[in-house]
């Protein structure tokens, strides 16, 4: 097993890919506590089909997939946060109005000019592939600021979490909160939709959520515990991948779903009342 | 020393007119007990004090230093599962000002504090969740002390908790409000209990019906009219 990481990281792809996800693993576990709880765990599932939609477009313009995503999907995210606080529209049927629109946009794009080729395929699925370097410090860059601004403003994140009336009548601005959380996700999705596939990032978010609020009494633990089982995870998961040859998104994935079972295992065994 | 100052506060729903010139004060250290019957609008005035109702006529104004309110609603995350300690929801007031790693002496001093007074101590590293009501409901006051021990704004902390958890939270309030001389503007619908604890009483149905000292409160017709109905 040793011989066969060690040949992993031979490979230069494999470093950008592994660095990479790492940065995205830990951005998407932390901000997906606080999605998961404020019940807006659809919403990384919904801009993921934002994503498909822009790479559609962006495979159409012959553009760079990232630099066109990054900006329409905060954008949609802008969008679905507005359409579900101020008009009669639910959170989660905003979420399917836009997601829903993007991906059909994307799919007629896509039909009447190129087809579904490979490089569309890996968008949909992921591919560790096509990690450029300079999509590699592109997400450095922007993890190193999600992950800073989420710790100087962690308290402030408990408080939007745990309950926006209290934090409101304390004089916090509730909805940039809620805007910089979305736009956030939207900056995560955008980054993993590479490598994890368009169909697969918002497990990401979700899942290792889910499974440390299965163990864990504090927010802080679950956000921590979150952050390592993510990082496990990702790191599983690609050596699985490369070993293999599996998809490296749905392998990542199924090793989350299935730590996630383990968990629930756990909780029953001890009787807890989490979720 | 005026806390709060409320002019001619008006609220309107879709033509109906919930709260109709409502004007009174509250003062440093008072216990101010807000009654009415339901659907009287006290909700309502509370919602817009704290700026969750944001479409109201008339002005109402804190004092310079307060910079926050310490409040309770009436519906609180009871029901749901959050993972959270007790101490993470009281350290929570401070999320105002609050960037990590910068907690002042003196919100750490005012923390420590509410616990002591609060006999918290015990349940700071349980589960918010595994709580009991009347132990949830002392952990939300203490958070809305930290966030302000200069006014705390209670929207029916007792209300459906069993007499021994009410009547403890009770003595809570009481207590932060004679050592700290922290101003309580508190609804409450248990009558019997609210005017022994409140020097001062603000009794509105839709508009204004008393707001005076509760001695004077306990001899109105309004006051006799409130408990036939209450019991």
């Amino acid at each position: 097993m040793i011989d066969s990481i060690i040949q992993m990281f031979s490979y230069s792809f494999m470093v950008r890919a592994f660095i990479t996800g790492l940065f995205i693993s830990a951005c998407a576990s932390i901000i997906g506590v606080s999605l998961v709880l404020k019940h807006y765990s659809m919403m990384g599932d919904g801009l993921s089909h934002v994503g498909f939609g822009t790479l559609a477009l962006a495979v159409v313009l012959n553009q760079s997939p990232l630099y066109l995503s990054l900006p329409v999907v905060m954008i949609c995210a802008f969008l679905l946060l507005s359409l579900s606080k101020r008009s009669k529209v639910q959170a989660d049927a905003a979420i399917a109005l836009i997601s829903t629109s993007a991906l059909a946009l994307g799919v007629m794009l896509l039909s009447v000019t190129t087809g579904m080729n490979t490089d569309v395929c890996n968008y949909l699925f992921g591919s560790i592939l096509g990690m450029k370097v300079s999509d590699m410090y592109v997400t450095i860059f922007l993890c190193s600021v999600i992950i800073v601004l989420y710790i100087l403003f962690y308290p402030k994140i408990f408080a939007i979490t745990f309950d926006e009336t209290f934090a409101k009548a304390s004089g916090l601005k509730v909805k940039y909160y809620n805007l910089a959380l979305a736009l956030m996700s939207a900056v995560i999705i955008t980054l993993g939709m590479r490598m994890m596939g368009a169909l697969l990032i918002s497990n990401l978010i979700v899942i290792p959520a889910l499974t440390a609020m299965r163990v864990c009494r504090s927010f802080k633990n679950v956000v921590l515990y979150s952050l390592a089982i993510s990082l496990f995870c990702f790191a599983a998961g690609l050596y699985v991948s490369y070993e293999f040859s599996t998809p490296t998104g749905a392998s990542i994935v199924l090793i989350n779903v299935a730590l996630f079972l383990v968990h629930v295992v756990i909780e029953k065994m001890r009787g807890s009342n989490a979720i | 020393m005026t806390i709060l100052n409320v002019n001619n506060l008006s609220v309107k729903f879709d033509n109906a007119q919930v709260l109709k010139d409502i004007t009174f004060n509250l003062s440093k250290g008072q216990y101010l007990a807000v009654v009415g019957p339901n659907g009287a609008g006290k909700s309502t005035l509370v919602k817009t004090l704290v700026h969750e109702n944001k479409r109201y006529d008339g002005s109402f104004s804190f004092d310079k230093t307060i910079k926050t309110t310490g409040y309770v609603a009436q519906q609180n995350n009871d029901g749901s599962y959050f993972p959270a300690t007790a101490k993470e929801v009281i350290i929570s007031g401070l999320c105002r000002h609050h960037l990590l790693p910068f907690v002042s002496k003196a919100d750490k001093a005012r923390i420590n504090t509410v616990i002591e007074e609060l006999e918290l101590e015990d349940l700071l590293d349980k589960g918010y969740f595994n709580l009991s009501g009347g132990q949830k409901r002392a952990v939300l006051i203490a958070r809305a002390f930290v966030a302000s021990d200069r006014l705390l704004i209670l929207d029916e902390p007792t209300a459906g908790l069993d007499v021994t958890s009410q009547s403890r939270l009770y003595n809570s309030i009481r207590k932060l409000n004679d050592k700290y001389s922290t101003s309580i503007l508190m609804i409450s619908h248990d009558l019997e209990r609210i005017i022994k604890e409140a020097d001062s009483v603000l009794c509105i149905e839709h508009e204004l019906k008393f707001f005076g000292k509760t001695e004077d409160f306990i001899k109105t017709d309004t006051f006799k009219s409130l408990m036939e109905h209450h019991v």
